[in-house]
């Protein structure tokens, strides 16, 4: 059974005097333990999806279709369950631990806080399990850690200050959003071994959002690429890099580098990514598209179920790469 | 504390160098020091020569401006030709009033400012737009005309506040005084209600309050924990700058309500040209202001770990 | 977005943008009248205004006094109106002046940097520990009450504000890679500043001297109310608030009112367009 599942969900925000579609018809499920890979660039509402599910929509944003956690619908519920899923089931981790971690409170503030005013865990238990947290992230020193202030810590340290933050709820899904594009490239690699660890060792799922399909594809069970504000493809991680099915799937698995060859150029996907009400009617990636056709403007296509992956394209069984 | 120090240097500079300009509009004055001395008055050759020996009239410029300075740090403010007394003991005799009205309106200015500035932050709305409305108001009329204002419908038309004089006891000096501390309050609270409603809003959009409410803290808590808590920086700072103000707007506020204090000695003084009495107030200000800063100073770094000396 | 040719033409044509809010409009326009009624004050004003007419004394507002009488029963409108000249002339000129000396000593300092930067801005630094008011009362202490001592005084106590924010735009400014490529070309120090410099600071000084400009009128006019600025009888709104103060607790609350709420409307003009103005330059 799945953990979580997303359910022709839809988000707009009001904008002048209509609403400004930023989300649109996304299907996604998760399972237990599971890691999916929501892959797409900025403007493409992956964020937007992400965050939703633990209800940081925009305010005034207004929310279609259905997300069930566990059974039971997140949108349109009270505050107050909407706070209990938060405080024990659903964590996040930003992009930027910098200005996600308020600046002016000790890094024992930060790890602790959570666990007294939530989980009613007393003031000293939490420091110890604190200590004990910043251990499994790979900080040894955690006593000395939790006396300092964020400025003092460095971006990598931060974010697995924010990841032990995460565990210390025991979570059954972490949500991390762009965890590792703030950091040095040098402590990109560790903060993921760190997170796909931690993971692991106590069975959480994980949506991961990222523009970095290749980074998606090492981590996680299963991708799902995003344009435009809905999902375009939906397949294993590794069918869909070896065997991508929408166009736009494609283009991006091509325009990466590759260490094994060598590229003189790296092919592009020409145009500019459009966010959900830019988009004209039809395939919102058609005007990029070399294979769109006169039809794929005319209507928006399904996802359709196509040897075992999801994929919205109309000629999706014309293609292959 | 290496910087604390230093910032105790500078300021020694700054009250120093300000002290020597202070002593030196004496020469500024049309007519030199002895017209500045004597004012209005014209006085008799034994006058003028005992102001000469008394200023040091005949020693070099930074010889007297040395006695004078080292007078002052021990407390000898010189004597007012006016009066006929030690300024020092003029100032004394005044401080009570003025820094009762000053903290009076210093606590109406935070309560008023702070609260009106958050409630207008966190309510949004109609509200909102009536605070910023009221603040905006308040912000562009000045101190003496909301004097008149209160003195003419609160004292004269309805009278239910003294119309002049400070009073006497504790109790009784708080409602003479409660008017003049609203004149010096209003303009200045409505200031700091606008910073903070600034600073609130701009922390409510800020990502780590978004962390805090991304881990189900209860919304008071992420408010009062982080929202208020990093506003309270910036906030500090304008409250203390507006505090060092109030000061020098006492001067206006003492006028309009007729109290004795500093700011009206001060204003008496210009106009009978008693300059002793002017030097020292003018001294005694600068190093209130700067000194109140100082303490601003202190509290951020105390408020803003990234500040930490 | 930014074409390296022209940088230095390339925010100014922004500044009437401040025009396109209602509130933008209504602050100009106040301001306008006020300062046609200020130089058309012989040609509008009803009477004389130092002319007193004892049957007018502590008048009401009447169709002949349309704003009543003060104590000595001169016509408190053409007070109003002769009092728009002292009232908002002095803050202008303070302005003008503090301005200009600031914004010199703020390009000086953000060029030169170094040793000049350091003793303009510990300068600075005395000037703040003085409160405005306390500046002006000083001067007044020194050269006598009078319009000329206020404005003098007010120049210096504004001028500090105004040099601390140009110089951080100026070293911003300054740093920007144009006027390297500007140095690189050969152009004279004095022509980069003049030409680059000075153009591409423009908003921001003149936002600040917007909102600067409301803060001068209060002072002032709180100088004059001290008694210590414009000397009576010359028409002045401080003055006229201070002397209506009396003829109110006598029932005729009209003077103080009228020059109160004049000095109100003008500054909340200028809060008002220098608030915009601010955004648009930053």
């Amino acid at each position: 059974m799945s953990l979580i599942e997303l359910d022709g969900f839809g988000l707009a925000v009001p904008y002048e005097k209509g609403w400004r579609t930023l989300v649109e018809q996304v299907d996604l499920t998760i399972g237990q333990g599971e890691a999916v890979g929501l892959v797409g660039e900025s403007g493409s509402g992956k964020s937007m999806t992400a965050r939703a599910i633990i209800g940081l929509t925009p305010t005034k944003a207004r929310t279609t279709g259905r997300i069930v956690f566990d059974g039971e619908p997140v949108t349109g519920i009270s505050g107050r369950r909407l706070r209990e899923l938060r405080t024990r089931r659903i964590a996040m981790v930003f992009q930027d631990p910098r200005a996600h971690i308020n600046p002016v409170r000790s890094v024992g503030d930060f790890l602790t806080e959570a666990m007294i005013a939530n989980l009613g865990v007393a003031p000293r238990d939490a420091r110890l399990r604190a200590v004990r947290l910043l251990a499994d992230v790979g900080i040894p020193d955690g006593e000395r850690r939790l006396r300092q202030y964020p400025h003092e810590l460095s971006g990598g340290l931060l974010q697995r200050v924010m990841i032990a933050s995460v565990l210390a709820v025991e979570p059954d899904l972490i949500l991390a959003d762009e965890p590792t594009t703030a950091l040095d490239v040098t402590a990109q690699s560790e903060v993921m071994a760190i997170l796909e660890e931690a993971r692991r060792a106590r069975g959480t799922a994980l949506l991961l959002i990222t523009h970095d399909l290749e980074l998606a594809a090492a981590t996680c069970d299963r991708l799902a690429v995003m344009y435009a504000g809905r999902i375009v493809e939906t397949q294993p991680a590794e069918a869909l890099t070896e065997r991508p099915r929408h166009p736009y799937a494609a283009g991006l698995l091509r325009s990466r580098p590759s260490i094994d060859e060598i590229a003189h150029r790296l092919p592009v996907i020409p145009g500019r990514p459009v966010a959900a009400f830019e988009a004209e009617p039809g395939c919102a990636f058609a005007p990029r598209c070399e294979y769109a056709q006169p039809a794929c403007t005319r209507q928006t296509p399904a996802v359709r179920e196509v040897d075992g992956a999801a994929v919205a394209c109309l000629r999706v069984e014309e293609l292959t790469w | 504390m290496k910087s604390l120090l230093r910032r105790l240097a500078g300021l020694a500079v700054v009250l120093l160098v300000a002290s020597f300009l202070v002593y030196g509009m004496l020469y500024l004055v049309p007519g030199g020091p002895m017209a500045f001395l004597l004012g209005n008055h014209s006085g008799t050759p034994e006058q003028i020569a005992a102001i000469r020996h008394q200023y040091h009239l005949d020693d070099p410029f930074l010889v007297r401006y040395y006695h004078w300075l080292s007078g002052a740090l021990t407390g000898n403010l010189g004597s007012s030709l006016v009066y006929k007394q030690s300024v020092a003991s003029l100032i004394g005799a005044r401080t009570t009033t003025t820094l009762t009205l000053v903290a009076y309106a210093a606590v109406l200015i935070v309560l008023g400012g702070v609260t009106a500035g958050t409630v207008g932050a966190l309510r949004g709305g109609r509200t909102d737009a009536a605070i910023s409305l009221a603040s905006s108001v308040f912000l562009a009329t000045p101190a003496f005309l909301v004097g008149v204002v209160l003195v003419v419908v609160f004292a004269n038309d309805l009278g239910w506040f003294p119309v002049f004089g400070a009073g006497s006891g504790l109790g009784d000096r708080l409602y003479h005084l409660t008017l003049p501390a609203l004149t010096l309050a209003l303009g200045n609270g409505a200031y700091l209600a606008r910073i903070t409603r600034a600073s609130v809003r701009a922390e409510l959009g800020r990502e780590h309050v978004e962390t805090a409410r991304s881990r189900g803290l209860a919304e008071g808590r992420v408010v009062r924990r982080h929202v208020l808590r990093n506003a309270a920086v910036p906030i500090t700072t304008v409250t203390g700058l507006t505090i060092a103000g109030l000061l020098a707007g006492s001067v206006v506020v003492e006028d309009v309500f007729g109290l004795d204090g500093i700011g009206s000695l001060f204003v008496r003084a210009i106009l009978q040209r008693d300059m002793a009495v002017v030097q020292a107030v003018v001294l005694v200000l600068v190093a209130a202001f700067v000194l109140v800063n100082l303490v601003v100073d202190l509290c951020y770094s105390f408020l803003d770990p990234r500040m930490a000396p | 977005m930014s074409s390296p040719a022209l940088p230095g033409r390339l925010r100014l044509p922004r500044l009437p943008a401040a025009l396109r809010s209602p509130a933008q409009r209504i602050a100009v326009g106040l301001l306008v009248v006020l300062a046609a009624a200020a130089l058309l004050a012989p040609v509008i004003a009803p009477y004389d205004p130092d002319l007193p007419d004892l049957f007018n004394a502590l008048g009401p507002a009447s169709p002949t006094h349309w704003l009543g009488g003060d104590a000595v029963g001169r016509d408190v409108l053409s007070r109003v109106i002769w009092g728009a000249r002292t009232t908002l002339l002095g803050p202008l000129l303070v302005i003008v002046c503090s301005t200009a000396v600031g914004g010199t000593l703020a390009i000086l300092a953000a060029w030169c940097g170094g040793k000049v930067d350091a003793v303009v801005s510990r300068g600075l630094d005395v000037l703040f520990a003085v409160p405005s008011i306390v500046f002006a009362l000083v001067t007044v202490a020194v050269l006598g009450p009078g319009l000329p001592a206020v404005v003098l005084g007010l120049t210096v106590a504004y001028t500090p504000f105004v040099a601390r924010v140009l110089r951080s735009a100026a070293l911003r400014e300054r740093n920007l890679p144009y006027v390297a490529a500007a140095w690189v070309q050969g152009r004279s120090a004095f022509a980069i500043c003049a030409r680059h410099l000075l153009p591409n600071l423009t908003p921001l000084i003149v936002a600040q001297a917007v909102s600067a400009f409301g803060f001068a009128v209060i002072d002032q006019a709180a100088v004059s109310f001290l008694g210590l600025g414009v000397q009576p009888p010359t028409a002045d709104w401080g003055l006229m608030v201070k002397s209506g103060l009396d003829s109110a607790m006598r029932g005729q609350p009209l003077e103080a009112l009228s020059a109160g709420l004049l000095i109100a409307v003008v500054v909340a003009a200028g809060n008002v367009l220098g608030d915009r103005l601010g955004e648009e330059g930053r």
